[in-house]
């Protein structure tokens, strides 16, 4: 599937701002499930933008040194998607944990499967896993349940976190936007030693559908199955990732994944618009 | 023969010399001067309590009107203190020197090539000789800098290795400083201040000269210039007046005469630095910063640290600027990672460590976590993460209740523990109202590697336990330093022909008549340095 994302990120100051450095992950990564065709990002006012590539992807700066009332990021990217049948292939029956006992896979993997600052084995981190667990299931179903249970765990509601949330709060909640349910769910995985990382992107609902985080920057997690591929989950929406899903930027949770950061000196934001909009090639087409 | 003497060694302001069973670096443990030090000895046991304390008065004028101070944080009393020196040199024999700079040299060189190794492929990681999880969850790894490439290669420019010598003498490295070491102005003013005082010291032994040090800095920062940049701008940047070591900082920079800014003098543009000037905007090719990772640049880490400059660590990165030292050294002076460094040093290089170090036991080993919990009351057990809250437990000196309850907290998470056998240090002679006794003491070298390779001015700074019976030579904690001398070269064996020749020596020196022409040569080269620091 060839989709079409346009990402926009106004901010606006009431008084002037000066000096404002900022990174940005917004470029789709290219890897074996996806491949990133165009990427073009706009910064108003106008500023040189540089890139270097880290862990989890592509990051691009720039910096506003003269005083401007509002800023305005505009990625546009073209991405060809390829995962057309995620459960293709999937172990769901046999007794396959004993992959994740070796050392290797341990040291291979091991910054995605501690706790981190959005990531903590909380008491009610080990209960929902110990929950979800059964013995003999396979790792996968174990994964699927987990997706299923975390969604039904956590009520939907934009109002109930913000940003910089903990976990804890999450949980006391009981509810919470996607980046809530990735963390509470990766933090399950990682409970049970299933490395797991945190990913940032765009979420394709197709014509008429409405899924949850199709209007933002969605977040989702991919887990290290026993055959040593990645299985990505969105436990938001209860769904494997599949093609309509477009992979941003990858980390061990929010805070490598941010998709704009920034220190400016100036007054606090008045206003922050975080629009996305995704469409599929031939949708476009059609319009034209 | 013996008893007299002992008794002889023990007169003056020696007199009551306890060597208390520790090994000490002017005495053997019969109590006889060790060869390096019979000249020195001879000299200070001569003179009067009256004398030295006149000395110290003299040098302590000199540390005042210098400005030669410190900060404790949280100390009521006024936030500057003058670093106090004991005005008895530490000796270390050309030989002993020549062994101990080889080692450190082998070391920092094996540093430099498993930084670059752990930011890029991270082969002694996937050969399983140093455990990744050590590396990728330590608190100063720098993810974000895997892959970026820095001049040279070069990751530590400057390193202080701290050493200790155990109850035989011999030297171990006790821990490395990567990020931004300090000290290094003590050890240039120590040497400053003992010329003034005892200049007559200086006649009667040869001693090599440490103020080429911030010649050999420069040079190394320069040659980092970013391509085409070639007569290069290149600064120290300071956390500022209220960083301990902004004494430091200063000194510095008036030595090599660079800039010494703060965060707010810099800024980022088009991803290279600029320095505001009365003049306008200059661009910046070389920061020797003294400011850690953590609050270098918000952007990249802390965002709520003003002291640091936006945009500097991607400037970095595109090879815009330089920096000393580089991004990310933390992990390679991590305390869970120092019981890999001898088997480093044979991953990369080939080698067998020239210098030992202290025997570690790890809690993430078994069977070290078995013998850690077994025997905590005869260990030194250490929190790897810094930011953890219990710290350190010095199990001779604890109680019943505090090694039960350190076993509890390294058994809920034994891979942030370590432990070590308790160190005997060496002692060393200092002044103290009305003679010498005995103090503990272990020495900081500083070692600079730059395109040229490794330098080490000989010496260091001799941190010194002035407290009685205490380990801790840490300046906020009652430490204070020592002249650190290397010998030119050795003195022969000690047999009478060299005992006469000595007294000879002494004999010209005492009617002024003519020293050999290396002797003169030292107390000239002495002279100029004075001169050259404008003092």
């Amino acid at each position: 599937m060839i989709l079409h994302a346009v990402h926009r990120t106004l901010y606006e100051y009431p008084c002037p701002s000066v000096e404002s450095h900022n990174e940005v992950r917004l470029m789709p990564l290219s890897d074996a499930s996806q491949r990133c065709l165009d990427f073009n990002l706009e910064v108003k006012p106008y500023s040189k933008v540089f890139s270097y590539d880290d862990v989890g992807g592509t990051v691009h700066h720039f910096s506003i040194r003269e005083p401007h009332q509002s800023l305005e990021v505009v990625a546009t990217a073209t991405v060809e998607t390829l995962l057309t049948d995620p459960f293709s292939g999937l172990d769901l029956l046999g007794d396959d944990w004993d992959f994740y006992e070796s050392d290797e896979i341990r040291q291979a993997n091991v910054e995605y499967l501690v706790e981190s600052r959005y990531t903590p084995f909380l008491p009610e981190v080990h209960e929902i896993a110990a929950h979800v667990r059964h013995p003999k299931m396979s790792v996968a179903r174990f994964l699927i349940d987990l997706n299923f249970h975390v969604n039904k765990v956590l009520t939907y509601d934009p109002d109930a976190t913000h940003v910089y949330s903990t976990l804890e709060e999450v949980v006391a909640a009981r509810a919470g936007v996607c980046q809530d349910f990735a963390h509470l769910a990766i933090a399950c995985a990682r409970s049970q030693g299933i490395p797991a990382k945190y990913v940032s992107g765009y979420l394709y609902g197709g014509p008429g559908s409405y899924l949850r985080g199709e209007l933002a920057t969605h977040a989702w997690f991919e887990c290290l199955l026993p055959d040593g591929r990645w299985l990505a989950l969105d436990p938001t929406n209860n769904l494997l990732a599949a093609d309509h899903y477009i992979r941003v930027h990858i980390g061990r949770d929010y805070s490598d994944v941010a998709p704009t950061r920034g220190v400016y000196i100036g007054g606090p934001t008045s206003k922050l618009e975080v629009s996305v909009k995704v469409l599929e090639l031939s949708e476009i087409a059609a319009t034209a | 023969m013996t008893q007299s003497q002992a008794t002889q060694t023990h007169s003056g302001l020696f007199a009551g010399y306890d060597l208390g069973g520790f090994f000490d670096e002017m005495f053997d443990n019969q109590g006889r001067p060790r060869p390096h030090y019979e000249k020195l000895h001879r000299t200070l046991g001569a003179m009067t309590a009256t004398e030295f304390r006149a000395r110290c008065e003299l040098a302590d004028l000199t540390l005042v009107n210098q400005g030669i101070t410190f900060t404790v944080y949280g100390d009521a009393q006024g936030v500057e203190k003058p670093f106090p020196v004991d005005l008895v040199p530490r000796i270390v024999p050309a030989g002993e020197w020549a062994h101990v700079s080889r080692g450190l040299e082998q070391r920092v060189r094996a540093l430099n090539l498993f930084l670059h190794d752990v930011y890029h492929d991270g082969k002694i990681l996937k050969d399983g000789v140093v455990p990744r999880e050590l590396i990728v969850n330590a608190p100063n790894y720098r993810r974000a800098f895997v892959g970026a490439n820095v001049p040279g290669d070069i990751y530590i420019h400057v390193c202080g290795t701290d050493l200790i010598r155990d109850e035989n003498g011999t030297y171990r490295v006790l821990e490395d400083n990567c990020r931004t070491p300090s000290g290094v102005s003590y050890m240039i003013e120590n040497r400053l201040i003992l010329m003034r005082v005892f200049p007559s010291l200086f006649r009667e032994n040869r001693v090599r000269p440490v103020d080429g040090y911030t010649s050999v800095l420069l040079r190394n920062l320069r040659q980092l210039s970013p391509a085409g940049r070639d007569d290069p701008v290149v600064v120290l940047l300071s956390p500022g007046v209220y960083n301990s070591a902004y004494f430091e900082h200063a000194f510095l920079a008036q030595q090599m005469g660079i800039e010494l800014v703060e965060g707010r003098d810099l800024y980022v543009q088009d991803n290279c630095v600029f320095m505001k000037t009365t003049q306008g905007s200059k661009r910046v090719d070389v920061i020797y910063r003294r400011i850690d990772d953590d609050y270098l640049d918000p952007l990249a880490f802390r965002p709520e640290s003003a002291l640091g400059v936006p945009g500097i660590v991607n400037a970095y990165r595109a090879g815009n600027v330089a920096l000393a030292n580089g991004i990310g050294t933390g992990v390679a002076d991590d305390k869970a990672v120092y019981p890999y460094v001898p088997d480093m040093i044979r991953y990369y290089l080939g080698e067998e460590p020239i210098l030992d170090q202290v025997y570690t036991y790890c809690g993430w080993r078994p069977t070290d976590l078995k013998y850690m919990l077994e025997n905590m009351g005869n260990l030194v057990v250490k929190a790897t993460n810094e930011s953890g809250g219990y710290g350190m437990l010095i199990g001779p000196q604890a109680t019943k209740e505090e090694i039960a309850k350190f076993q509890e907290i390294v058994k809920a998470k034994p891979r942030e523990y370590i432990a070590q056998p308790l160190i005997s240090l060496s002692r060393s002679p200092c002044f103290f109202s009305d003679g010498f006794e005995g103090r503990h003491v272990d020495l900081r070298p500083y070692i600079l590697t730059g395109k040229d390779g490794v330098t080490i001015v000989p010496g260091g700074l001799s941190r010194v336990a002035l407290r009685k019976g205490s380990y801790v030579v840490n300046s906020s904690q009652g430490g204070g330093s020592k002249d650190t001398w290397v010998a030119v070269e050795d003195e022969p064996e000690v047999d009478e022909f060299a005992k006469l020749r000595a007294f000879a020596t002494q004999a010209a020196d005492s009617q002024r008549g003519s020293d050999s022409e290396g002797v003169a040569s030292a107390a000239q080269s002495q002279t100029q340095s004075m001169r050259s620091a404008g003092c």
